[in-house]
């Protein structure tokens, strides 16, 4: 299951999902907004994203996921927009027969998620300033 | 042809602007395409070497031949993270 959305992300039902009587393990991440980057303090954080390419990056990398491992269900939801202090960003929940394969299926897709979707973050720093995070500057 | 190209993140800010339409030769590459895209938005320079280019939701290499109709973006880096 794959979603962008607004909206607080409700990991208890992401969670809820995924289980499965097939499943010995559940696997949840969950990505928050951080409060200090290097000893500079955030005052909340947006998201951008380019939906329709974002939501097919997504789906890949739950095909991808699913090729690699035994997964039974998996969830990845992303939000958008504006965030404040401690909110989920983003939260990829993985169910699979063991737990060392749960752990690195959901691994795996959240890092893939950081590389393939195009789905930005900007700092909005609690002096004032903002800035979106693009790698390599 | 004339393209609009899609624009997010800083790219956006940058143009200021949400989409660029550029006037290309047919059989245009998304090389040239960068170079067009460099001389008609100056602004874009800095970033667009660390960008990729999507064509049709999927990235796309710079030899990839480019059709009208299209839909094109600049994908700035994304945020990576530890």
């Amino acid at each position: 299951m794959i979603r962008l959305q607004t909206e607080a992300i409700d990991f208890a039902a992401l969670t809820e999902s995924v289980r499965s009587p097939q499943a010995g393990a559940v696997v949840l991440f969950l990505g928050t907004v951080r409060e200090l980057t290097e000893g500079r303090r955030t005052a909340h954080l947006k998201y951008e994203a380019y939906p329709a390419m974002a939501e097919k990056k997504l789906a890949e990398i739950e095909r991808e996921t699913r090729e690699r491992w035994p997964v039974i269900e998996m969830g990845i939801v992303h939000r958008t927009g504006r965030l404040e202090l401690g909110e989920v960003s983003v939260a990829v929940a993985v169910s699979c027969p063991h737990r060392a394969e749960a752990f690195e299926a959901c691994r795996h897709a959240m890092d893939q998620v950081k590389i393939l979707a195009p789905i930005w973050k900007q700092e909005n720093w609690a002096d004032g300033t903002a800035e979106w995070v693009h790698p390599g500057s | 042809m004339r393209l609009k190209i899609q624009l997010f993140a800083a790219a956006r800010e940058l143009a200021g602007e949400p989409w660029v339409e550029l006037d290309l030769p047919l059989n245009c590459s998304v090389r040239e395409l960068r170079e067009r895209l460099a001389e008609q938005q100056p602004a874009l320079r800095r970033l667009l070497d660390r960008c990729s280019v999507a064509v049709d939701e999927e990235f796309a290499d710079d030899k990839l031949m480019l059709k009208a109709d299209q839909r094109v973006a600049l994908i700035p880096p994304v945020s990576g993270g530890q």
